[in-house]
């Protein structure tokens, strides 16, 4: 319908170009309307008139505000055609349809700013459950205690336990404050100095083994720890005799691999996401996953065995920022 | 048992750290079993290594013998018990030391 309605409009000023059907140009080169005039309009009126049917009938896809913004986009020119059949010297149609296009620019500008405070505040939302899952106050008060206890024992390694403490504080909050990528060095430094916190509590119950191959490129703050830490939380410390971290980084094809294996308790994948602790520790992993997509188009793949371990593949892809 | 490779093409840095026992000397000769092919150049520090066993000694012997026949491996100074432990074997001898 709406195609014949275009052709007939076509053929029609295609015609009027030979024969004066419905417009001529006078002797001193003046538009004039001729007789068939109101068919150009009519013509034009259907095509609207469609437009606004299907609009109405389709009316519950849109939201209220664009709604309102396509029926002035649609009657404007319609007022407007209606308007040229009984008055000559003005092109309203015109005018009008600038009107409408300014409207629906003025709404799609405000909905684009609308979408993107909608998306700072998910950003901020996102570092606020980032900050709040770094506060581990169970985690604080036993290296805290530690160190304590080690102040009597060997004072040079309570040293060096509270400036791996004092390290690590910072660099988990100069990660939150950076919206930047940072470079894979800073976030082994990171990762190292909470192992090392670690393994003042589980001496040889945790092994841990660095294999890194692959180094000199940048990624998201914070996309390591949280799995490492899952690992010796979750993983190791539950394991009867402990076990072995192993954070190996390879230069794959089209992407820089870090995994984390660590061959602790496991999990059964299937139902770590419905309820139970799993889904406490899935928003901080949620995070991270979102935040790598983001900030560098990068992947997390979780595999995990129950009494066996579990291995993270985190894929970056190579094309991304490499380390200046 | 901290066990730290670097490799930079053919060469491989391995920092050992804590206590080498039984257990961790497995660890260390999958790792390193790993890291040969291809291999020119071995550097292992062992500053922070507080105490080596006998299976431990093996792990280091076994990768000396390895590296001779493919490139080099040297060894860096150490903590005084494991400096006691390699003079008292003889092991002080066979490696080259940083």
């Amino acid at each position: 319908m709406a195609s014949a309605v275009a052709g007939a409009g076509i053929a029609l000023t295609v015609i009027t170009q030979f024969y004066p059907l419905l417009y001529r140009f006078d002797e001193t080169n003046h538009y004039v309307r001729c007789d068939c005039f109101f068919l150009s309009q009519a013509i034009a009126f259907l095509g609207v008139a469609l437009e606004l049917g299907m609009l109405t009938k389709y009316r519950t896809s849109f939201e209220k505000n664009k709604l309102i913004v396509l029926y002035i986009y649609l009657l404007m020119p319609m007022i407007a055609l209606i308007w040229q059949l009984f008055f000559y010297g003005i092109s309203l149609l015109q005018i009008m349809n600038t009107i409408s296009l300014m409207c629906l620019f003025m709404v799609d500008a405000f909905r684009q700013t609308q979408k993107l405070v909608a998306k700072e505040r998910e950003l901020n939302d996102m570092k606020i459950q980032v900050v709040l899952s770094q506060i581990k106050p169970h985690f604080m008060y036993n290296v805290l205690n530690t160190i304590t206890y080690l102040c009597d024992k060997d004072a040079s390694v309570a040293k060096k336990a509270l400036y791996d403490f004092s390290m690590y504080l910072r660099g988990n909050l100069d990660s939150l404050t950076s919206r930047a990528l940072v470079p894979l060095d800073r976030e082994l430094d990171l990762v190292e100095r909470y192992l090392s916190l670690q393994k003042l509590r589980m001496g040889d119950e945790l092994n841990i083994i660095y294999d890194l191959e692959d180094n000199g490129y940048m990624l998201p703050p914070m996309t390591l720890e949280p799995f490492v830490e899952n690992a010796v939380t979750h993983g190791l410390a539950k394991a009867d005799e402990g076990g072995t971290l192993a954070i190996r980084t390879r230069l794959g094809e089209h992407n820089h691999e870090i995994t984390i294996r660590d061959d602790g308790v496991g999990f059964d994948p299937a139902s770590y996401y419905i309820g139970g602790e799993g889904e406490h520790q899935s928003i901080g992993i949620e995070n991270v996953r979102k935040r790598l997509w983001s900030m560098c188009k990068g992947t997390v793949t979780i595999s995990s065995e129950k009494g066996k371990g579990t291995a993270i593949l985190i894929c970056i892809p190579r094309n991304s920022l490499e380390e200046g | 048992m901290t066990i730290r490779k670097e490799r930079f093409g053919d060469v491989l840095d391995v920092t050992l750290e804590g206590r080498l026992d039984t257990a961790a000397s497995r660890l260390v000769a999958e790792e390193l079993a790993q890291s040969f092919y291809g291999l020119h150049e071995l550097n292992l520090d062992i500053r922070r290594l507080e105490y080596i066993s006998s299976a431990g000694l093996r792990v280091l012997l076994e990768a000396q013998r390895r590296m001779n026949l493919q490139g080099i491996m040297t060894v860096s100074q150490t903590t005084e018990q494991v400096q006691n432990i390699f003079d008292a074997t003889g092991f002080a001898n066979l490696f080259t030391m940083r």
